[in-house]
């Protein structure tokens, strides 16, 4: 009986649906699926509040580039990390943001394609 | 996005802090409203169970800032990055521990003989109004009024559910007219509280929703929504306790402090529950104000 109070309760609030607040992001470059022909230099973050960019994870096929992200940066509404030499592929980008105004966490995943040139 | 084990863990850790932080500057204003009604043994269980509740949610505050720098590198690795660990104390909630160390040491150090002294009184309120430091209302601008609204909605929630658990550790002595008493001057200065919670609650809520449709249409609204109806029911519980019982205990009735207690452990429950949603969308949604 109990279990089922729980297990109502967890399922009453998943419903209802996390939507992970702020600070929001509200785009990126590249932008989110994008299928692009040449491999960007930099991946830029724009929020609608001043953020810091904690985490920022690029993987593609399962296999993780290495990204430096400046953790002792200035929180700012536009973050930008420099991108290594990408080659052609589909590449997933995970992100985790702190709000320096509440403390709130921000976090999401997004992926872009480099395709190379049209033939 | 989907809730990670990591941030269910950051919810409760909320929920316990938020739990034992106002369960700790309740039971301070508890004694100081009702102290001179208490027995002497029961004064001394409501200290203990004042030192237990600080200590817990000291605890707890530094447990929630390490489970918010695992939360953010999604695995165990973030609570030992310390780069991780010092943006999330900038961000707000470093502040916001040291606060409520201090209110509740003040707290606790006031309280410890006799009723609680006026610095104790205010130590407890520093305690409950340091989740002002943090949270939605710190984005809104200007911030001055929603913080103030917050605060008075955090002490009175600290003076009405902080003070359901000496309530009942008084309802467990047998001592029928000490019981009756108790309950009817709680149930006095309750309605203050309530008042209080109610009236800046919905002042804050309408900062932070910004058009009366966002209750159903955005994921924030719904969590408001659930909260309310849990707030709704206590309201019930607690109006039930001081119209119907706290007369019949008064009168003498044997069965009334049974029937007190029962509803007692009842108003705890949805209070457990209001903070669990609370501490859930302050962690997941985004007030639809702050777009």
């Amino acid at each position: 009986m109990r279990k089922a109070r729980l297990v109502a309760v967890v399922a009453a609030m998943v419903v209802i649906g996390p939507a992970f607040g702020h600070a929001r992001l509200l785009g990126t470059s590249p932008p989110a699926d994008a299928q692009l022909q040449a491999a960007p230099k930099s991946l830029t973050l724009n929020f609608n509040e001043n953020a810091r960019l904690a985490i920022l994870t690029l993987t593609v096929g399962g296999m993780v580039i290495p990204v430096a992200v400046d953790r002792s940066a200035p929180a700012a509404r536009e973050i930008t990390v420099s991108l290594p030499v990408l080659a052609v592929g589909t590449y997933q980008v995970q992100w985790s943001a702190l709000s320096p105004a509440d403390g709130h966490i921000t976090k999401g995943t997004f992926s872009f394609s480099i395709v190379g040139p049209p033939r | 996005m989907s809730l990670s084990i990591w941030d269910a863990a950051l919810i409760a850790v909320k929920a316990i802090t938020y739990a034992a932080t106002l369960g700790a500057a309740g039971a301070v204003f508890f004694l100081g409203v009702c102290g001179a009604l208490v027995a002497r043994e029961d004064i001394l269980r409501i200290r203990r169970f004042t030192v237990a509740l600080a200590a817990l949610s000291v605890f707890a505050g530094a447990a929630q800032v390490l489970v918010s720098a695992g939360s953010m590198r999604g695995g165990a690795a973030g609570m030992a990055d310390g780069v991780l660990v010092q943006m999330v104390l900038q961000a707000g909630p470093g502040l916001a521990i040291a606060v409520r160390a201090l209110g509740l040491l003040l707290a606790v150090l006031g309280g410890s003989s006799g009723r609680p002294t006026w610095w104790a009184c205010l130590g407890a309120a520093t305690a409950a109004t340091s989740f002002a430091w943090t949270g939605h209302a710190r984005s809104l601008d200007p911030d001055v009024l929603p913080i103030l609204l917050v605060s008075v909605h955090l002490v009175a929630a600290a003076g009405w559910l902080g003070a359901l658990a000496p309530l009942l550790i008084v309802a467990r002595d047998g001592d029928l007219p000490r019981i009756g008493a108790t309950a009817a001057r709680f149930g006095a200065a309750a309605v203050y509280a309530v008042a209080a919670l109610v009236g800046a609650g919905a002042a804050l809520l309408w900062m932070l929703l910004g058009d009366f449709t966002a209750l159903w249409s955005s994921a924030y609204g719904r969590y408001v929504m659930l909260k309310l109806a849990l707030v709704a029911c206590l309201l019930c519980a607690a109006a039930f306790n001081k119209l119907r019982l706290t007369p019949r205990l008064l009168a003498g009735d044997p069965d009334s402090a049974r029937s007190l207690r029962a509803s007692i452990r009842l108003e705890m429950v949805l209070a457990g529950l209001i903070l669990a949603v609370t501490a859930t969308f302050t962690t997941v949604a985004g007030p639809p104000s702050l777009g």
